[in-house]
């Protein structure tokens, strides 16, 4: 019996000696946090830290080597207030069950956060009331449970480079105005990019792919998006590239929305602006719904399965967009087409009643049925111009199809020899 | 069987009017593929997918469904049936070896033509992803299959061809191109509800709905059918749906072909 206790012991004596050496952050960090002057330099040496720490000076903390910083408390790992607090090069790992726990709070303004690596349970970065800060070059990587970086009441602030994966919303922006969100990466999260009460901010270059909806503007005055990539977002059955919902006045440009279930969704939204994007391979291209007084023009559609649709809206300009589908006509060289394209909304009125007759999508019968009971002319989406060639026109021919000349040359072989021995007697 | 199954196919074989098939295959599937000059290559679902698959369910079915009834109408119009029911061979085992060769040869000519047209394809330029290409081309064997029993299922019922020919385009035309109107209709009348599990049910009746549904499913774009068959789409995502699949083919040729050699023994006892 002494014996396995002495065993026991010493078991567990190998385990504490063999294990890396873990420091308390509370001691070792946080003394040094408090003992330093405004504007000083803090190094951290590489190691792994437990337990949370507070900043509400003008420190600059930078890790030296490989810094982890780990918690499972209800209280963030990092809480930032005050001014100009500078975070560098260190790993945060929340893995607490708190449903409103996070990585790094910050609040205050002025802030650099600058290579950070976040993995969290819960939420990666939470603004509040928090401005003028920078986050760049940093990645988020959750467990789907809360978003990578949130924003509530916090303005002018800037996001860049900042890669995030596996999280709820990529970044969520509530009552704040004029952000920069721009260059960052998103995947495998619930919306990409998730705009709510905001005005005024700027989503540009960012790339959200393999979400439920690459990026969701809501009750939004003012949004420029520009240059972004919204693709892949096919998979649920609610996916779609951007979903503008009660937006105005948003300005869209030069975006690039490809492979998504449905590509740009503008719903009850009003004097947006959808310019120069290109929407291609979509199962639905671009769809209107109570949407009015918007303008689409010189967009580029092409291989979406169903171009475009409309409901219920009205005094949308819709103009000089590149529809692959069309048929085209240009008596006058002047680059329009003189035959608009129109686009039936009759599938999308049937199923907006009964959503179970979405199984007949494409359904030959059923492009056969719209041909007989077109839709009254009000009620088309209509380009009155649509453009006749596409501006951009990206090449990528891919080379070396080995395997698909291989297929064809078996398929003949094998056919041929059935022919042959087939019509042989015996 | 095994005779008859020979006998058709070589006599399939040796029509010239067979080649002419062919010939149709190539010039419409060669066409398709060279649709789109602005786009390198095909793959996914997009509008050159859905504008192949949606011609391949306005001709294979009728051609299947012409071709399958014809090969039975004529033996039974010019009295070979009754000359071959003068020898010992079941009347299953005798469609059976119809329906055989007749596949046989029509899925050599379709997968001919398949051939030479991605030959033609990719001479232009194009390229084809490898998931497509088999997608396309399952689905379209799975459209020849299923309406070529089914035509000769309509065979053994008709007194003629000319009768053959009716029967074909209607059942055809009642598939193909009204089946959403039909169903749109009658749906109309059931309690709101009843809607989606009907639209399932209706799946399995008609088999080019249903294989139309796993190649956009298997595509990776099951998620434009909506919430009511997230589950449906699901559960043809997965590996085991091969094996629904499977269960579904062996199931209708069972029923096709006990329905067609219990007419037929009827029509040897009259």
């Amino acid at each position: 019996m002494l014996k396995l206790v002495f065993k026991y012991i010493f078991t567990i004596l190998v385990l504490l000696f063999l294990s890396p050496l873990s420091m308390k952050a509370e001691t070792t960090l946080q003394s040094k946090v408090d003992g330093a002057a405004n504007g000083e330099k803090i190094e951290i040496e590489a190691g792994v830290y437990e337990g949370a720490i507070k900043i509400a000076k003008s420190v600059t903390l930078s890790g030296n080597g490989n810094v982890v910083l780990r918690s499972c408390e209800q209280t963030p790992i990092v809480a930032i207030s005050g001014q100009a607090v500078q975070l560098r090069g260190v790993t945060i790992e929340y893995c607490g069950d708190e449903s409103e726990g996070a990585g790094i709070y910050i609040s205050g303004s002025n802030h650099v956060l600058e290579d950070i690596l976040v993995k969290t349970n819960h939420f990666g970065i939470r603004l509040e009331d928090a401005s003028g800060i920078a986050i760049e070059n940093s990645s988020v990587i959750g467990n789907k449970n809360g978003n990578g970086i949130d924003f509530w009441q916090s303005s002018h602030n800037v996001v860049k480079n900042v890669m995030i994966k596996n999280v709820a919303d990529g970044l969520y922006l509530e009552r704040s105005d004029d952000n920069s969100i721009i260059s960052n990466r998103i995947d495998g999260s619930r919306y990409g990019i998730h705009i709510m009460y905001s005005n005024d901010n700027l989503i540009e270059k960012n790339t959200s792919k393999h979400n439920i909806t690459g990026g969701m503007v809501m009750e939004a005055f003012g949004t420029q998006i520009r240059d972004n990539v919204f693709s892949f977002n096919d998979s649920n059955v609610n996916a779609q590239g951007l979903l503008l919902y009660r937006a105005f006045n948003s300005f869209v440009e030069g975006n690039t929305l490809e492979s998504n279930r449905l590509g740009i969704f503008v719903e009850e939204s009003e004097e947006n602006i959808i310019k120069n994007n290109k929407v291609a391979r979509n199962f639905i291209g671009f769809q209107f719904k109570q949407a009015k007084k918007n303008a689409a023009e010189t967009n580029d559609f092409s291989e979406n399965v169903h171009d475009a649709q409309a409901i219920d809206s009205e005094d949308n300009e819709v103009r000089g967009n590149y529809w692959d589908s069309a048929a085209m006509v240009d008596s006058n060289n002047d680059g329009r087409s003189d035959i608009p394209h129109k686009s039936d909304p009759y599938f999308l009125s049937l199923t907006e009643n009964i959503p179970g007759y979405r199984l007949f999508f494409q359904s030959p019968g059923l492009i056969f049925l719209q041909t007989m009971l077109k839709s009254p002319p009000e009620k088309l989406l209509t380009d009155v111009a649509p453009l006749i060639n596409r501006d951009v026109q990206e090449i990528n021919k891919e080379s070396g199809q080995v395997d698909m000349v291989f297929m064809a040359f078996a398929m003949v072989t094998v056919s041929s020899i059935i022919f042959i021995f087939g019509r042989k007697r015996e | 069987m095994w005779t008859i199954w020979q006998y058709e196919l070589r006599m399939t074989l040796r029509q010239r009017s067979f080649y002419s098939l062919l010939l149709l295959w190539v010039t419409v599937l060669s066409l398709l593929f060279l649709l789109q000059s602005s786009t390198p290559s095909i793959e996914g679902y997009t509008s050159i997918t859905a504008t192949i698959a949606n011609v391949a369910l306005y001709i294979i079915p009728l051609f299947m469904l012409i071709n399958g009834s014809f090969t039975v109408a004529n033996e039974l119009e010019n009295g070979q049936f009754r000359l071959i029911s003068t020898y010992p061979l079941s009347s299953l085992l005798y469609i059976s070896g119809k329906l055989g060769g007749q596949l046989v040869a029509q899925a050599a000519a379709f997968t001919m033509g398949f051939g030479i047209s991605l030959a033609i394809g990719l001479f232009f330029g194009k390229g084809f992803s490898l998931e497509w290409m088999w997608a396309i081309y399952l689905f379209c064997i799975g459209l020849i299959f299923f309406f070529l029993l089914t035509g000769v299922t309509v065979g053994s019922f008709v007194r003629s061809r000319w009768q053959a020919l009716t029967i074909s385009v209607t059942i055809w035309f009642f598939l193909v191109m009204i089946w959403p109107t039909v169903l749109i209709g009658v749906l109309g009348h059931a309690p709101y509800t009843w809607v989606s599990p009907l639209m399932k049910a209706a799946l399995f009746v008609n088999p080019a709905e249903f294989l139309r549904i796993i190649l956009v499913i298997k595509l990776g774009a099951g998620a434009v059918f909506g919430q009511s068959y997230d589950a449906l789409v699901n559960m043809m995502e997965a590996p085991s749906s091969w094996g629904v699949i499977a269960v579904y083919c062996g199931g209708f040729l069972t029923a096709a072909l006990l329905l067609s050699s219990i007419r037929l023994n009827r029509r040897k006892c009259q």
